[in-house]
């Protein structure tokens, strides 16, 4: 294969601005395909960078992106009407983190002269946004090898024709449009739409649950677990996935999304590029074997659906609902098939006789005996969710405890849960594991 | 009213430990290991190890453990045998022996009843 063999990153460049919040100081930093850089960077493989940003930001962008290795930066079009900078409202993804694209309405993109220097690259990664693909199209070499994160800025795959034949690797995720509109209960009709562009490949990120990598030559599929710690920023974190496994896919495909998912993991847990670098190098010098023997989670979206939680809350609508809100947003952004026994069951009038509370005692048990997990917010100390955890406990159905607001700091509730704190991202995590620790259980 | 943090990028590589004029929360590197952090854990699969399966009952308090990489995290005892292993949230861990750092801890509590129960402290050496 004559011409540059550096992987090209082809993507907008943001500035991220982390809003502040009662545990973390704001964030500013390069992103968009600067979060890949970063992750090439990071496991020393040669990349060049394809940038769609607004001419203020190309400087800045430049000299940043030389800092990390960038063999050659080319300012491919430029951005107007936007400053391209997304304002970031919560970075551990508990939940939608809320990107806002500031003026994206208002956005247009105008591709310059040097944009031709593309056509010298075999390896790209697109990562599509506010720019026109088939242009794009039309830059590559024909003999060019072409994979793209559609995680974003893709409504439909329609665009993707114009690559048809030239698609190495096709990676979205459980957070992106296209996969919820047309992947949510069944991810075959996905992957079939996908093979029409005849990738090698298709990778599923399932975010905390783990990823997903379909080879379409050998039609088999590779699971690789995600290993859960406290997530510090996970911005980008897709973007690091993508370009790692990108850049290692040519030795060996599986051992690439090995690969990847550690670096990507690692990118989730700091901010600080030094000490990121530092956590990979560590990371990568295991063996795949014993990536595989030390385990993780894996909890693929779609199995979410069939282990039930029971959600035991005051779950009033007379009570200061936003921590409940809270988490039942965050799991059903994750695919938790929650039941809510106040919703389902009905909520008691106050004044109620006995018979009245006997008959929803029974139905709410009833509820509960259905229910493999269990996902508690006792605010206030509720007495009707401690005696819901306790039966859980005494019954080995695992409890992962919520409590915003330390109200229930006691030893019975504290070890009894397979999960306490009063932070919803490491309830989160326990949720996941002890769903994976069932799932394992039955295979 | 004036301006404070995030006036520049910052967090290049090599420029500082984040702990200095560095913008908002810039800097290249942390100051921080997370590898030399201590840690206490209930280990996983105790009745499944070789000390369960030996002795039928667990390892006393203070019992001396290492740690070593056996497919899973593994606290280990001074005769060799396995005592537990380590949740999956500590896999870094295995990382940070790789990179050779090495970690001793004791038994903190543990019990054999209904379910055995196994608590570990550990502690980092520098590599």
């Amino acid at each position: 294969m004559s011409g540059n063999t550096d992987l090209l990153l082809i993507g907008e460049v943001f500035v991220d601005f982390t809003l502040p919040n009662a545990n973390a100081q704001s964030k500013l930093r390069l992103g968009g395909i600067v979060h890949a850089a970063r992750g090439l960077w990071a496991v020393d493989q040669s990349f060049a960078v394809a940038a769609v940003c607004p001419a203020y930001l190309v400087d800045n962008a430049r000299k940043y992106l030389e800092h990390l290795g960038c063999t050659e930066f080319i300012w491919l079009a430029d951005v107007e009407g936007s400053p391209n900078v997304m304002a970031i409202g919560d970075p551990t993804e508990i939940a939608d983190q809320g990107y806002q694209d500031i003026l994206r309405d208002e956005k247009s993109v105008k591709f310059l002269e040097n944009s031709a220097d593309v056509e010298r690259f075999k390896r790209c990664l697109i990562f599509p946004g506010k720019f026109d693909l088939s242009f794009v199209a039309n830059l590559i070499s024909d003999d060019a090898e072409i994979s793209f994160d559609i995680a974003y800025d893709l409504p439909d795959t329609k665009s993707l024709a114009a690559f048809k034949g030239r698609v190495l690797a096709l990676i979205t995720s459980t957070s992106s449009d296209l996969f919820l509109e047309n992947a949510a209960t069944d991810v075959a009709h996905l992957i079939d739409d996908l093979r029409s562009f005849s990738p090698k490949c298709v990778l599923l990120k399932e975010n905390r649950g783990g990823s997903r990598l379909f080879d379409l030559d050998s039609d088999t599929v590779d699971e690789f677990p995600a290993l859960l710690g406290e997530t510090v920023n996970s911005v980008g974190v897709g973007d690091v996935y993508s370009a790692v496994f990108v850049s290692l896919i040519e030795a060996n495909m599986q051992d690439a999304g090995w690969k990847a998912a550690r670096a990507a993991t690692c990118y989730a847990q700091t901010t600080f590029p030094d000490d990121f670098k530092r956590d990979v190098g560590r990371s990568l010098t295991l063996s795949i074997d014993q990536m595989r023997g030390l385990g993780g989670t894996f909890v693929p979206w779609h199995d979410r659906p069939k282990f039930q939680i029971y959600f035991a809350a005051p779950d009033f609508t007379y009570i200061e609902r936003a921590f409940i809100d809270q988490a039942l947003e965050a799991l059903a952004y994750h695919n938790f098939k929650v039941r809510r026994p106040v919703f389902e069951n009905g909520e008691l009038k106050k004044g109620s006789n006995v018979d009245e509370m006997h008959t929803m005692f029974t139905a709410d048990v009833s509820l509960l005996k259905d229910c493999e997990l269990v996902f508690a917010v006792p605010l206030t100390r509720d007495p009707g969710t401690l005696v819901e955890m306790g039966w859980a406990m005494a019954t080995d159905v695992p409890v992962i405890t919520y409590d915003p607001l330390r109200e229930n700091t006691n030893t019975m509730v504290i070890a009894g849960s397979k999960a306490y704190s009063d932070n919803l991202d490491t309830c989160l995590n326990g949720l996941f594991d002890a769903m994976s620790n069932i799932r394992a259980s039955r295979q | 009213m004036g301006s404070t943090g995030s006036g520049r990028f910052s967090d290049y590589s090599g420029s500082g430990d984040g702990k200095g004029d560095t913008g908002a929360g810039g800097g290249g590197a942390s100051g921080e290991d997370r590898c030399d952090r201590a840690f206490t854990c209930v280990l996983e699969e105790v009745e499944q190890c070789d000390y369960f399966a030996e002795n039928q009952d667990v390892p006393p308090s203070n019992t001396a453990l290492s740690l070593e990489l056996r497919g899973r995290l593994m606290a280990v005892d001074p005769n060799g045998l396995s005592v537990g292993a380590l949740p999956t949230r500590l896999n870094y861990l295995a990382d940070c022996l790789s990179a050779g750092f090495i970690y001793s801890g004791r038994v903190v509590a543990s019990t054999s009843g209904t379910v055995a129960s196994v608590n570990v402290d550990f502690g980092p050496h520098q590599p």
